[in-house]
């Protein structure tokens, strides 16, 4: 074991869980009706640098800091390019979402995405569906990242892999369950922070040992000269430049623990910092992370595991506790995903299954109380599913981002914007699209007509969407009022009785 | 207005006879505009790089501060210009409303087409 590498990891770890108790006072002091908004999404509190850095952090995972460096070392600068098309992620995100969505959550209380669309289209169907979705694709999705993240760190830690889970499983399971959103969201800034002090200071190890950026390119250019190429080993072409900004510079606001901030933040200017100082940001770390991934192959040229690029770039170059340090950054991009997931599933578990179908009448209080059950229940899952993970996981995990960004990205936009949107075409284009992204990764790749899948199904689910719009009856008074009036024309809907317009 | 019955509504336009929020119009717009910003930046930055490095053999490409020269001007120049863009244009075109259910300060929300005025109003109410 190495314990001048582990010793800053274990601080780290003590620091989430100061964290968590923090914002578990917080949350205990709420006013009652605010508990649960308090635990969900920070009762709508964040201002400008926890909101920039936990959009940053929940949508960017694991892939900045691992992955993409991995991909770069082997194909080259041109997956660097690729990947940076997430810089503009959190403008993005705030702006297509907009403050349109930030008011209707406060004027209805909405604290999950299925909230949205249990008021928007009153279908239990499309309810069932969107939660069905983000239980099964989120569990599995947060299983991979753990055990991604605890195979790199067996070969560099040399502790063993169940103990390596059970604790960062174990870690994140209660502080995310006792914390809720505001540790989630504070231990992603200041991940964040390490995060881009780190990557400087690595840079500035990395050229110091090469002697500067000209020998650097030397080294590149002499011992791989393929990896500057365009596109060079990465085979990259026009169609994927394109799939890959749609999927990951405009969908990422599709991604419900990614469109969960969006009702979290304080105010307009807070949104409006956030949505200009965060492509910066995204770029820095995408570039500053990818770029070292190429630069990797001039200190280790034939790496077994590519994604240990950037870990061991990191061991090398720096003296032992500073690394220790670093390496809690990647942990923690780990750990800030997962977080911010674990309360999506929570969240949809309670307000849209077990108080939609069980017990209605809970009291703000208590649901909040079951929530920090639920959230520790599904740490535990996850935990066990990392111990072993079942072989139908990696089906789930291949299509989970882009299965989410299939089923929520058109009801989202065209339930905030359209007024003729209803629960028939929603219906149609959740089910419509993931099953064409499924079809044309697994049975028939010629449905996706030679361009990466998620481009067809996102037409698929468009056009489904416009034709059940169509075809299915125009949306009730009550809804276009509750999600176009003023309050005051909401207030009046009160007055009236609604008693048999849901059905 | 007129009384809508609930069969009436069947198969017909979207009702329209209630007081829209006027804060929604702002969202719409800025929703297109980040939309359209989308778009250019998919374009120019691919643009930039097919053009400069697309196709060359690794002999012809020139290495500038350590990186190939067209990963410098799509990644890194054409990138942070890109960055940049977004204060730009929530400085020109976005609006600071109140996002509290009524609106704190309606006078100021509701004139959504005088945009610099909206501006300088709103930015004290936030």
């Amino acid at each position: 074991m190495k314990w001048d590498i582990l010793i800053p990891i274990i601080i780290y770890i003590l620091g989430l869980f100061a964290i968590g108790a923090w914002a578990f006072l917080r949350k205990k002091n709420a006013p009652e009706g605010g508990v649960t908004a308090e635990y969900y999404i920070g009762g709508r509190t964040l201002g400008p640098v926890v909101l920039v850095f936990t959009l940053l952090a929940s949508a960017a995972s694991a892939g900045t800091f691992i992955g993409v460096p991995g991909l770069a070392y082997q194909g080259g600068h041109a997956w660097v390019l690729v990947f940076l098309f997430q810089a503009p992620a959190a403008f993005i995100t705030l702006a297509i979402l907009g403050k349109k969505f930030a008011i209707l959550s406060r004027k209805h209380n909405f604290v999950t995405i299925t909230d949205f669309l249990r008021h928007r289209f009153e279908s239990k169907a499309v309810t069932a569906f969107a939660s069905l979705g983000i239980v099964l694709f989120l569990v599995a999705y947060m299983v991979a990242q753990f055990v991604g993240g605890a195979r790199l760190l067996v070969s560099i830690t040399g502790v063993s892999y169940p103990v390596l889970i059970v604790a960062f499983a174990g870690v994140v399971a209660l502080y995310t369950g006792f914390g809720g959103f505001m540790a989630d969201a504070i231990s992603d800034t200041v991940q964040g922070v390490i995060m881009l002090a780190g990557g400087v200071v690595l840079w500035v190890a990395v050229l110091v040992v090469l002697g500067g950026t000209t020998p650097m390119a030397e080294q590149l250019a002499g011992s791989h000269p393929d990896l500057g190429t365009l596109p060079g080993p990465s085979g990259i072409g026009l169609g994927d430049m394109f799939a890959y900004s749609l999927q990951f510079g405009l969908l990422l606001f599709a991604l419900p623990h990614v469109a969960i901030r969006a009702m979290s933040y304080r105010d307009s200017k807070t949104a409006h910092l956030a949505m200009w100082t965060g492509p910066l940001i995204m770029a820095i770390f995408t570039l500053g992370f990818g770029a070292m991934g190429v630069t990797a192959r001039v200190f280790f040229p034939d790496l077994d595991i590519v994604d240990l690029a950037v870990p061991n770039m990191v061991v090398d170059t720096l003296p032992g506790a500073l690394a220790g340090a670093l390496l809690a950054a990647p942990l923690a991009a780990i750990m800030s995903t997962v977080d911010s997931m674990i309360l999506v599933v929570s969240g949809t578990i309670v307000r849209d299954v077990y108080m939609e179908y069980f017990k209605p009448n809970l009291s703000d209080r208590r649901a909040s109380n079951v929530g920090t059950l639920v959230s520790i229940l599904i740490g535990v899952i996850v935990l066990v599913l990392a111990l072993r993970p079942p072989d139908a996981l990696q089906y789930l995990v291949v299509f989970a981002i882009a299965g989410l960004q299939a089923v929520f990205a058109v009801p989202l936009v065209g339930g905030l914007y359209w007024r003729r949107a209803n629960a028939l075409g929603a219906m149609l284009s959740m089910v419509g699209g993931v099953a064409w992204y499924i079809a044309s990764t697994q049975w028939f790749p010629a449905m996706a007509m030679g361009i990466l899948p998620i481009v067809n199904a996102m037409v698929v689910a468009v056009l489904l969407f416009v034709l059940g719009g169509y075809l299915g009856s125009a949306p009730p008074r009550h809804v276009l009022v509750k999600f176009w009036g003023t309050q005051a024309e909401i207030d009046r809907l009160g007055a009236v009785p609604q008693g048999g317009v849901r059905q | 207005m007129r009384p809508m019955s609930s069969s009436d509504s069947q198969r017909s336009a979207p009702v329209n006879d209630f007081e829209e929020d006027p804060r929604y119009a702002a969202s719409v717009r800025e929703a297109w505009i980040a939309g359209a910003y989308w778009v250019v930046y998919t374009i120019v930055v691919t643009a930039v790089a097919w053009t400069l490095g697309y196709g060359k053999a690794a002999e012809e490409i020139r290495y500038v501060l350590g990186f190939p020269e067209w990963f410098l001007w799509s990644a890194g120049v054409a990138t942070l210009v890109f960055c940049l863009i977004p204060y730009v244009l929530i400085r020109r075109y976005f609006v600071e409303v109140s996002l509290s259910p009524h609106g704190e300060d309606g006078d100021a929300t509701t004139r959504t087409g005088d945009r610099t005025t909206l501006h300088d109003e709103a930015g004290d109410t936030a």
